[in-house]
């Protein structure tokens, strides 16, 4: 669906881009994680044909979008990181003027922003301006804006920054649907819970290079660390038996690395029983994105 | 576009706050200059200007004939009152000027006001041919009489003398009330039939003054797209960044020619200014000016970068260009550089063509100048406009 092949962009002296290139299969999750400034939204600015890459190629559905740019928006949906809406209009006159480009007709339009504003919760609140909303709401009608057409490929820039708790499992109930109706969906963000949860494949992307992609366990592969299962034992042991999965000891704890804490678990505490070692706590540290994040690029995300 | 024009339109008329202000400050501003520019009569007669006049001596049979002649004029007002009364009011401000009536052969006195240089000097262009034609005839006869004494060795009791003075006197008196010996004519051309040129000047001027700054704010709107993230989405849409300009450049226009009409009815239903008569050359002017006056609207927007910038830079340049245009006051008042430099402004030709329909007698072509003249300007700021907000607004990084 989206093919990004080694994209080079450099504003004024500062090379931006470092070669990205990275492929979405139609009706798949990708999310794009990455501190500030490593060249997220340049990335998206490019797939949208705002800018221009130094070198390199972007097609979608095998056509070049700098060769048919106004063509291929009509397939696009875009949702920016800032609430790109008119205040001073009510939620249905911007959902009419949002959608209103993109060739469809008054009863497609009006079918479409129903549907959407049933989505987001915002039924009640059509005919309200929306200054008069809350950011949550702005958030959630700020993606709607996006999909009125129902693009084939949607891009999300952070669409969940700085919202209520309320708004944002809105707005993840709605993206599950999304992946339910075999959107592609090429999706930024700092929230990791947000990656691990919807996608098909990550890709991290550090000072304009992905420096690493594939779905969560194929990261977790590449980064080397496993999960971690700390037993808590009454008493400490005189003689420490050998057993297959690597552990250490510290005082009273027993640490065991293993690459599924899911599968090996049952098999530890057999290893413990068997052993006459008392168990007295469990406790399981699961590999998540954040992990892997800081081992491939030394570096913390902006929000957790 | 239609749908950019459209949500451009709504919003406009959505702000009720805005909506209200765009018009009521023009309304307020023209009631006010047509108060200043005494636009309220019928026509544009100056009023009486204020002389005093104080005469010694009214028995003699000239003086009295002077004061006859003087009270027949309709430019002036004549307050009669001794002289240091008269001399009161020049000090307070109230008279512009006395005219003092010396008896017998002794010059008359004008006193002045300082600081009503320009009435004063009227008032006397206004008196002089009175004083010439009784004072001055008699002081001519005088010099004459001591001529023909001096060149021609004549005796003033020889018959010849007394036959050559009486032929002199007859022809000078019959030379100064024979009109048809007039050595300046007069025609009046231009005749405006009942407009008051005040009027006109006070709502043209004011009209494109205001209409220059409610479309800047207009295009303004451009950079407020920018800064809240509108611009870039608007950009995403299908249709391209021509589409966004011209959008809110007509969007302008049509805002423009809406405050036009209204400004023009409000004109005409408060001060009966004439509309339906020139209704044609109204509505093309309108257009050509509501054309320029977005084109220098987006022109200024596309040289800043903030909504701010636009406010105090387009306040400045607008208030320079409104007095130099001749906006808020007629060009004919103003030294001849700033003159010269009034042509360079969109108020000039717009003021100037309001003039020629309601004003001046000439012909469709001359009005037609006006308003190519206007297109060009026009065209000129919106391709240079063009040109910078793609690369100043236009621009994602």
């Amino acid at each position: 669906m989206l093919a990004v092949n080694n994209i080079y962009k450099s504003i004024g002296e500062k090379s931006v881009l470092n070669g990205i290139s990275l492929n979405i299969e139609k009706g798949k999750f990708y999310s794009l994680l990455g501190p500030n400034g490593a060249g997220k939204t340049t990335t998206i600015n490019i797939v949208t044909s705002l800018l221009r890459p130094d070198k390199g190629e972007v097609h979608i559905n095998g056509i070049n979008i700098f060769d048919k740019n106004q063509d291929i928006k009509y397939h696009i949906g875009v949702v920016p990181q800032e609430i790109a809406l008119y205040d001073d209009l009510t939620a249905w006159q911007n959902l009419m003027f949002w959608g209103s480009s993109y060739k469809l007709s008054q009863a497609e339009l009006n079918k479409n922003a129903q549907y959407y504003l049933h989505i987001f919760g915002l039924e009640d609140r059509k005919n309200n301006k929306v200054k008069t909303f809350s950011g949550g709401m702005k958030r959630r009608l700020n993606i709607a804006c996006g999909l009125l057409h129902r693009p084939k490929l949607v891009l999300m820039d952070e669409p969940t920054v700085g919202i209520d708790p309320q708004s944002r499992n809105n707005i993840y109930d709605a993206l599950e649907k999304l992946k339910n109706q075999e959107i592609t969906i090429l999706y930024t963000t700092h929230y990791m819970q947000e990656a691990e949860r919807f996608s098909d494949c990550i890709g991290i992307i550090d000072e304009g290079k992905i420096i690493a992609q594939g779905s969560l366990d194929e990261l977790r592969k590449a980064s080397g660390i496993n999960d971690e299962i700390t037993i808590v034992i009454k008493n400490k042991p005189h003689h420490i038996p050998h057993y297959n999965i690597a552990y250490y000891t510290e005082g009273n704890s027993l640490h065991f690395n293993t690459e599924s804490a899911k599968n090996d678990l049952p098999k530890i505490i057999s290893f413990c029983l068997e052993n006459n070692l008392e168990i007295e706590q469990i406790e399981i540290k699961k590999v998540n994105l954040e992990n892997i994040f800081l081992k491939l690029t030394g570096k913390k995300l902006r929000d957790k | 576009m239609i749908s950019v024009i459209k949500k451009d339109l709504i919003m406009f008329f959505n702000d009720k706050k805005a909506l209200a202000l765009s018009l009521l400050l023009p309304i307020a501003l023209i009631t006010l200059f047509v108060f200043a520019f005494g636009g309220l009569n019928k026509r544009s007669d100056m009023p009486p200007l204020k002389m005093g006049l104080y005469a010694n001596d009214t028995t003699e049979e000239t003086v009295k004939n002077m004061i006859t002649q003087l009270y027949q004029l309709n430019t002036l007002e004549i307050i009669r009152a001794d002289s240091a009364t008269l001399i009161q009011k020049i000090k307070k401000g109230n008279i512009a000027g006395v005219l003092i009536l010396a008896n017998r052969d002794n010059a008359h006195l004008f006193i002045e006001d300082a600081l009503q240089k320009n009435e004063s000097s009227i008032i006397k262009s206004i008196i002089s041919p009175i004083i010439f034609k009784s004072s001055g005839a008699k002081k001519m006869r005088s010099e004459i009489n001591k001529a023909l004494e001096k060149e021609f060795g004549l005796d003033v009791n020889d018959s010849s003398f007394i036959s050559i003075q009486g032929k002199i006197e007859k022809n000078l008196e019959a030379g100064l009330n024979n009109t048809n010996h007039t050595i300046l004519q007069t025609q009046v051309i231009n005749t405006t039939e009942g407009i008051n040129t005040q009027l006109v000047h006070a709502v043209a001027g004011t009209v494109i003054m205001c209409l220059l700054f409610s479309l800047t704010g207009m295009a303004a709107s451009l950079l407020e797209e920018k800064e809240k993230g509108t611009l870039r989405r608007l950009m995403l849409r299908p249709g391209g960044i021509n589409n966004i300009f011209f959008a809110k450049y007509f969007a302008s226009v049509i805002i423009g020619c809406f405050q036009l009409i209204v400004l023009f009815l409000f004109a005409n239903l408060t001060f009966s200014l004439p509309l339906y008569n020139h209704l044609l050359q109204l509505s093309i002017t309108g257009i050509a000016i509501a054309l320029c006056c977005a084109s220098f609207a987006l022109f200024i927007a596309s040289f800043c970068y903030t909504r701010k910038q636009v406010e105090s830079v387009s306040t400045l340049i607008v208030l320079i260009m409104s007095a130099l245009g001749g906006s808020m006051m007629p060009t004919f008042i103003m030294p001849e550089l700033m003159q010269k430099m009034s042509v360079f402004t969109v108020n000039y030709w717009g003021v100037q063509s309001f003039y020629d329909i309601y004003l001046r007698e000439h012909s469709w072509s001359l009005y037609l100048q006006k308003i190519v003249v206007l297109l060009t300007i026009a065209t000129i700021l919106l391709i240079i406009s063009r040109y910078w907000v793609r690369k100043n607004i236009f621009k994602i990084i």
